[in-house]
């Protein structure tokens, strides 16, 4: 009886003390800890990633619509990703959800030019500042996408998110259109196949249940776009892969970049939280 | 060198180009053989269906392959009238157009060079219309679409980015350059640059040339338009046309 009423009490206070989670089924909990996946390119790097909320699909046109009241989407349809949408459209949307909801807005967005923004690109160069003590909505840094993407803490080190097999889980280039294409990639063979996005989570989620990460549409990240050619203050980070691109660009550690302002009909979002 | 979207299209094929491996002796008999001062030899045209065998011939969007140890390609929109693009011995080829819409085609490596010494003789050259011949390939890290125009068809290639100009082989040509933005590519929409030499006058017709890479791709970073990282992706040497057009081209290239 005493071990009942000890294992009772410690249930109670370990309930108390657990944050409230996420209501939303559309978001899922991602612990964190260090890159498991041997395959990413922080696996074994020293990095250790904080719990936090990432949407289980890219955001979808009626999402979008609700909010921004506009769809500049190339391929119109509900349960489409949002796409040809840039990375200030996208801090936007982010601060717009949190407000709707309730929640103190992540970002601050100034038409001030930022002086760190050196794209010959980019035509709006906004000053966006963030606020880390938010809980509002925002777009997942890099690290946090990779780190999803990968599998997390449940990864089985798959080259793309959820299957080494990238059929199983995106849509790109080849099975976006009416037929399955073969050969070489040629965007006149993807106009001619009418290949575009699909319907978010129709393929095989990944080991956090997460869909879309590879492929469908390339999803905006926060963070400049950094390596050792690229200086900061040029592009932003995107990732996953799009219905356009080849299938390396669908791999989970496959890095890619466009400036801020860019807008591409395979360029979408998915949404993130700090827990 | 047209900024519309036959571009991006050309581009982005070009972006699926296969590794393959040459077969440098054979080449070598084969390309001395291709050497001469006089027009290339019409008869090396290979029949109708040798060069089906060989992916040539009247195709529609684009095509690749191994020729003689030679990447060849041949890319076209789905207009009316006819390409018909013939592979011919060691790096020769001839394309024979009237057409209303765009095409590229030609000849050359699976990968690029930055020291490459591009020999070739085009032996037959007519465009009635728009279009370019000249070498051509294209970077990544960034993305960058590198022409040396040699000979046009009705207007000579330039844009309103004049960036200097460079002498080599003989000849001096303009430094040009113009941005593609959100354009599709094999990596998704991308935003890319064109740099192109454009000779000041036509090269003749008919003679060996040369072009030695490595001067423009010097020009070109001395005046702010360095090359990507990465310029594996093919090279050729193009025969391009676009807005409407009829002509017919023979040219053979080689390693110099």
């Amino acid at each position: 009886m005493r071990i009942l009423l000890m294992l009772a009490a410690t249930v109670l206070v370990f309930t108390a003390c657990t944050p409230k989670e996420h209501e939303d089924p559309a978001f899922v909990l991602v612990k964190g800890g260090a890159f498991i996946n041997t395959k990413s390119n922080l696996y074994r790097k020293g990095v250790m990633v904080s719990d936090f909320y990432i949407g289980r699909y890219e955001i979808t046109q009626k999402e979008w619509k609700e909010l921004m009241g506009v769809n500049p989407s190339k391929f119109k349809g509900d349960s489409l990703p949002i796409e040809t949408v840039s990375w200030y459209d996208c801090i936007e949307y982010c601060n717009r959800r949190s407000v709707k909801e309730g929640l103190k807005p992540y970002y601050s967005i100034s038409k001030i030019k930022d002086t760190v923004n050196k794209s010959e690109f980019d035509s709006l160069k906004y000053t966006v500042m963030i606020d880390v003590a938010s809980k509002g909505y925002r777009m997942p840094s890099e690290t946090e996408w990779e780190y999803a993407a990968s599998g997390g803490q449940k990864s089985k080190s798959y080259t793309y998110s959820g299957s080494d097999t990238i059929d199983d889980v995106a849509w790109y280039w080849r099975n976006s259109g009416n037929s399955t294409l073969k050969g070489d990639w040629a965007w006149s063979l993807l106009e001619q196949n009418n290949c575009q996005t699909r319907p978010v989570g129709r393929k095989q989620p990944n080991e956090l249940g997460l869909y879309d990460m590879s492929g469908n549409v390339r999803e905006w990240c926060e963070d400049w776009y950094e390596d050792f050619e690229i200086t900061r203050g040029l592009v932003r980070v995107q990732r996953g892969g799009g219905w356009i691109g080849a299938e390396y660009r669908c791999q989970s550690s496959n890095r890619h970049s466009f400036e801020a302002s860019g807008l591409g009909p395979d360029q979408g979002l998915r949404l993130c939280r700090s827990r | 060198m047209k900024p519309n979207i036959k571009i991006f299209n050309k581009v982005a094929g070009k972006a699926a180009f296969v590794t393959i491996i040459l077969f440098f002796v054979a080449s070598m008999s084969l390309l001395t053989g291709c050497k001469k001062e006089e027009m290339p030899d019409q008869t090396a045209v290979e029949s109708s269906s040798a060069n089906q065998a060989k992916g040539s011939a009247d195709v529609k969007s684009y095509q690749s392959g191994t020729n003689n140890g030679y990447f060849w390609s041949l890319w076209k929109d789905d207009q009316s009238g006819y390409v018909t693009y013939t592979n011919g011995s060691g790096g020769n080829y001839s394309v024979s157009w009237n057409y209303t819409g765009n095409f590229t085609c030609g000849k050359g490596w699976s990968t690029g060079s930055r020291t490459r010494r591009v020999g070739y003789n085009c032996g037959a050259f007519t465009n009635n219309g728009g279009g370019v011949f000249g070498y051509y390939g294209w970077t990544r890290s960034p993305l960058i679409e590198y022409y040396v125009n040699e000979k046009w068809g009705n207007n000579r290639p330039t844009s309103t980015d004049r960036r200097g100009s460079v002498s080599s082989d003989g000849g001096t040509y303009d430094i040009y350059t113009a941005m593609r933005y959100n354009a599709p590519s094999i990596d998704g929409t991308q935003t890319f640059r064109q740099v192109f030499s454009t000779r000041t006058s036509q090269a003749p017709t008919g003679q060996n040339r040369v072009i030695t890479f490595a001067n423009h791709a010097n020009a070109w970073a001395n005046v702010g338009l360095g090359l990507g990282s990465d310029i594996s992706p093919a090279a050729i040497l193009l025969t391009e046309a676009y807005g409407g057009s009829n002509g017919y081209v023979n040219a053979t290239v080689w390693q110099q």
